[in-house]
């Protein structure tokens, strides 16, 4: 009869299986440091910057190796302060990599995430039909698109010149296929823009043409789970894992000289 | 009054027919007694339904036109070779002349008399007499008793139609008004009649008695409270639940004020509730049927009314056309509260809602009648309040249907042909540019039949229905889903009125989604046991049947007051939610005046989709798959004196989806119900209370905030981005609302002169101020209440 008269409600849940940590991250493989911001679940929208107390260990479970990652406080956007864990650790394609977050109270959240395996590249001779000059690459056994596709240039005014590098997007010039994601690289167009870009007229025979190379950005799958926070056990948030590849090749002779330049490629 | 043996009781809700052949069944023997073997009219049924079989194996347009002939040609007299006499007719209101359901019709002296009830059209057969002179009592609470002598011979059939006068000595009694027929308590399980004089017990604001407000006093059936319409039957969801009005599927017929509903007592007829258990004849919901018959209409005089209170206005008109034969009622309900709350409770009560009804109803001659009803509602509030949950909802319900019924003129049978279309529309979000909008259409037609041969009953039927949906969760974002069913099937259920009382009825009903190739078989069983040796007049009832439910509700589940629903087809690639009904309940009369009715249940729900926590569904929610069981025990207890009247009921469920493994309660899991009313009559003075507790319903509650990180795959600017605040829910409804309770109370008197009487009506709405949660907003820990107390003041001038 109490309870019936009684018209509060408890919006906050005191079940211990509620979620304790929130951890938003993405390991990848371009880099030998990892990041990732923990927080604590609160029961205030604003955020109570305080001791995290708790400990994160990042691990390759392939390999059993472990690192503990530590903790700083960075300034945000909008002012306020929130913890930002940092560890050097590089991490390898195909591994899976386990991230524990245990607290000093015995709260744990867990999130796992495997590195996309690096696809093989096949490239084709370079074609050229009148002016136009293309080569088609294929990046074999993706299933997806990527979430980022870059062609890089690298180009110099002259054999005393240093080379630059230009890039170009490639992630929608490329079409998925059976055995992987094929794009068509155009080279004499772009070539040309580079020249633009490097302020080398389209008629100077002197440039040096040093290299080409692609570098794809791939996401774990978690990446595609439609809804944020799911693969955090105990926890809400995100971790992921990017694989980061470039590869580079040589462009054939006679098309290089027929795209102008002197071959500088080694 | 003679009491009728229990055995010889049919069903009150029988209204079916059977198949009218042109031409002659085979030549069978000449039976004299049925005891010595089949009797005609059993032949003639099994050959009628062997023909209707043979119609399956021509083209289908051609089957249809044969359906048809078949269906509405009259029996030839020819046809029958019966030894046997009959009796069969007709009960009025002789005020009106208003068909009468529920008449004892009683041939023969009381002990060893045998009789039935009127049906829902007024009709009655008694078949199967022995040849001989009988008297033919008629009789009906609060009427004055009626009687015939007749005089029976082989193969005579006499049809003997009555118009019974209201019983004036009583009228002005409470027990005139709530008496239930003697016969009503022994109702089995799972199922109730519900009459206008049991709306009208419920208080409820405004004079304007409502089938929901009583739907909401009965034990197993809960709703979230007074606001959003949603009605859930022994663990069913709203959209489980199958609503008709005159045989006409009404989508969602409840009112955004709980109270009300589509069906005020003013249009009603009586009402069949089936909380779970129904027989073959329903079909495609998983939970449970109302099945409402409306007024015919005066058929004497111009009769009417009009009412003014501060949750809605009312005016109604019941016409005679012809004498006697052809009448219109139409009734019109517009709330004003909306109107009035700002300006006498100094609180926004955003509420509009609205039904309009219309009947057109003719007898064609004695024996065969037909009615055209149509009926509107709207509705459109916010629920939520200033939360911004499923805020700004809307709906409509339009639908039309034509009802023909036909009594075989020879043959103890009965035949009903339906026939209707009916549409429902639903919007959430701006009214400019809805976020949510829903649309389902569908025609529907059946052809009921029902051979009624004494001591055995067949029923059946064959319906079709096509319905088309078209939905959007994301209007901004997403294009319309489309799609469009067929579905055709047949049914049969037999009665068998056995010794002592025991009678059972073994249905059966097969029903084909002709675009989907899904056939789906379904088993029913009801039955009953009236022991004359049973102490308190008890009886006996046991109900089960497997449903399935291709047409499914989606809504958001997250909290029942997110009311927005998507009608929509089962997906293909699931299996169509399917249910399984027990129910076994015990009822009686221990003391005069006394009756008692004891329910347990158990209802098992498979392949049910529901969605997974969020703030609401969208294109991208999932939906699991769940398992769900609905145990539950009802309870409830009726005193009716000659001048007050009480009723108590209670109901304990558990409700347990299951899903991956995991359980969990849904959000209409009410553990406790228990409801009551209360009525005094003093002299023209009527006074009641009415009092709802619902214990706490099962909520999501928060594990906390926390900061929704952006993350990019090609950026590391997730290291200093502020995040949006967002939150973190904990177990799936793990947390319990506070308990709802609410007392209404009302005073009438009424004022008589020759054909006019008013009446004035003070009351007041959850009368002690309860703060009955509504809904909370888990960000902003903002809450929105329910009701709070509002006075009423109404008035109301009828003509009689």
């Amino acid at each position: 009869m109490i309870a019936a008269c009684d018209t509060g409600v408890d919006r906050f849940s005191d079940a211990e299986s509620d979620f304790a940590f929130n951890v938003s991250g993405a390991i990848a493989t371009e880099s030998d440091t990892q990041f990732v911001r923990v927080q604590r679940i609160r029961n205030t929208v604003e955020p109570l910057p305080g001791d995290l107390n708790a400990v994160v260990t990042l691990s390759e479970t392939n390999s059993g190796r472990a690192v503990t990652m530590t903790d700083s406080l960075v300034s945000l956007g909008d002012g306020n302060i929130d913890h930002l864990l940092f560890a050097v650790f590089d991490v390898s394609a195909g591994f899976l990599y386990r991230l524990r977050i245990e607290g000093t109270d015995g709260d744990i959240a867990t999130a796992t995430t495997t590195v996309p395996d690096k696809p093989s590249l096949a490239v084709a001779p370079a074609t050229v039909v009148g002016a136009r000059t293309t080569q088609a690459v294929s990046w074999n056994g993706l299933t997806k698109t990527p979430e980022n596709a870059v062609v890089f240039y690298r180009v110099a005014r002259s054999e005393a010149e240093q080379p630059q590098i230009v890039e170009f997007p490639y992630t929608l010039r490329g079409r998925l296929v059976r055995d992987g994601w094929i794009a068509e690289l155009r080279l004499s167009d772009d070539l040309r823009i580079v020249r633009q870009q490097l302020e080398i007229p389209q008629d100077d025979d002197q440039a040096v043409f040093h290299g080409v190379s692609m570098r794809l950005r791939i996401p774990s799958p978690e990446w595609s789970g439609g809804l944020e926070g799911r693969n955090i056990e105990g926890g809400v948030g995100f971790f992921g894992s990017v694989g980061v590849f470039t590869e580079r090749w040589n462009i054939g002779e006679g098309a290089i000289d027929n795209l102008g330049f002197i071959n500088g490629q080694q | 009054m003679a009491r009728i043996a229990p055995s010889t009781i049919y069903n009150p809700n029988f209204s079916f027919g059977f198949i009218t052949v042109p031409l002659q069944p085979p030549a069978t023997p000449s039976y004299t007694d049925s005891a010595k073997g089949v009797s005609p009219q059993e032949v003639a049924f099994w050959y009628h339904l062997i023909r209707l079989g043979n119609i399956f194996s021509l083209p289908s347009l051609q089957r249809l036109l044969a359906l048809c002939l078949i269906t509405l040609s009259p029996l030839g007299s020819s046809i029958a070779s019966a030894q046997w006499a009959s009796i069969r007719g007709r009960v009025t209101d002789v005020k009106d002349g208003q068909p009468l359901p529920g008449v004892h019709v009683v041939i023969g002296e009381a002990g060893s008399s045998t009789g039935t009830i009127t049906n829902r059209d007024g009709y009655y057969i008694i078949a199967r007499v022995r040849p001989g002179e009988y008297e033919v009592t008629f009789s009906y609470v609060g009427y004055s008793p009626a009687s015939r002598t007749v005089s029976l011979n082989f193969d005579q059939v006499e049809h003997v139609n009555v118009s019974l006068e209201p019983d004036l000595t009583t009228l002005n009694e409470v027990v005139v008004e709530t008496a239930r027929p003697e016969h009503e308590h022994t109702g089995s399980a799972g199922f109730l009649t519900v009459r206008p004089s049991d709306l009208e017990r419920i208080p409820l604001p405004g004079l304007s008695a409502d089938l929901a407000g009583y739907l909401t006093s009965v034990p197993g059936i809960t709703t979230a409270g007074d606001q959003g319409g949603q009605l859930y039957v022994r663990g069913g969801t709203p959209t489980q639940n199958l609503f008709l009005l005159d045989g006409i599927p009404i989508y969602q017929p409840m009112h955004i004020v709980g109270f009300y509903s589509a069906f005020p007592a003013e249009i009603v007829s009586f009402s069949n509730i089936y909380a779970g258990g129904f027989g073959s004849r329903y079909g495609g919901r998983l939970s449970s049927v109302v099945d409402v018959s409306s007024r015919n209409g005066s058929k004497r005089r111009v009769v009417g009314a009009a009412s003014i209170a501060p949750f809605l206005g009312s005016v109604r008109a019941e016409i005679p056309l012809l004498r006697d034969k052809i009448s219109i009622v139409a009734s019109v309900r517009e709330s004003v509260i909306e109107r009035i709350a700002p300006e006498v409770l100094s609180e926004e009560l955003p509420y509009r809602f609205g039904d309009r009804f219309a009947k057109f109803h003719a007898f064609l001659n004695e024996t065969s009648h037909v009615a055209i009803t149509a009926i509107s509602t709207t509705d459109q509030g916010n629920v939520a309040g200033a939360t911004g949950l499923a805020n700004d909802i809307r709906w409509e319900n339009k639908a039309v249907g034509a009802r023909y019924f036909y009594l075989a003129q020879t043959f103890p049978v009965l035949t009903e042909l339906l026939v209707s279309v009916s549409s429902f529309e639903m919007q959430s979000g701006p009214t400019e540019a809805p976020d949510q909008t829903s649309r389902v259409s569908g025609f529907n037609g059946a052809i009921n039949f029902g051979y009624l041969l004494g001591s055995w009953e067949a029923h059946f039927g064959l319906f079709a229905q096509s319905t088309g949906y078209r939905y959007n969760l994301d209007e901004r974002n997403s294009d319309d889903e489309q799609e469009f069913i067929a579905e055709g099937g047949t049914y049969m259920d037999l009665r068998f009125f056995l010794r002592d009382g025991l009678s059972i009825e073994p249905g059966f009903r097969i029903h084909s989604y002709a675009s989907r190739g899904q056939v789906f078989a379904e088993p029913r069983f009801r039955a009953s046991w009236s022991p004359k040796s049973a102490p308190w007049g008890s009886t006996f009832s046991f109900a089960a049947g497997l449903y399935h439910q291709q047409t499914v509700g989606v809504t958001s589940d997250r909290i029942v007051t997110d009311v927005f629903t998507a009608w929509a087809p089962s997906p293909p690639f699931r299996d169509v939610p399917r249910s399984t009904h027990f129910i076994v309940g015990w009822s009686g009369r221990p003391l005069a005046g006394v009756s008692a009715t004891v329910e347990t249940y158990r209802k098992l729900i498979d392949h049910l989709a529901f969605p997974e926590v969020s703030e609401s569904v969208r294109p991208d929610t999932q939906f699991l798959t769940v398992e769900g069981v609905s145990n539950g025990v009802d309870l409830q207890l009726e005193v009716t004196r000659r001048r007050w009247f009480g009723k108590v009921g209670y109901g304990i469920s558990s409700v347990i989806y299951e899903a991956d493994g995991e359980k969990f309660r849904p959000p209409h899991d009410r553990r406790h119900q228990l409801s009551s009313a209360f009525g005094l009559s003093l002299g023209l003075i009527r006074i009641r209370l009415g009092w709802q507790y619902g214990s706490g319903l099962p909520f999501t509650q928060l594990a906390g905030f926390y900061d929704d990180i952006p993350i990019d795959v090609s950026s590391r600017d997730f290291h200093t981005s502020p995040g949006e605040p967002s939150i973190a829910l904990g177990e799936s409804f793990g947390g319990r609302l506070p308990a709802y309770h609410r007392l209404d109370v009302s005073i009438e008197r009424t004022f008589t002169w020759p054909i006019v009487e008013a009446t004035v009506q003070l009351g007041a709405v959850n009368a002690y101020d309860r703060s009955n949660l509504f809904d909370l907003d888990l960000f902003s820990a903002e809450r929105v209440n329910q009701l709070p107390v509002i006075p009423t003041v109404g008035l109301k001038i009828e003509v009689k």
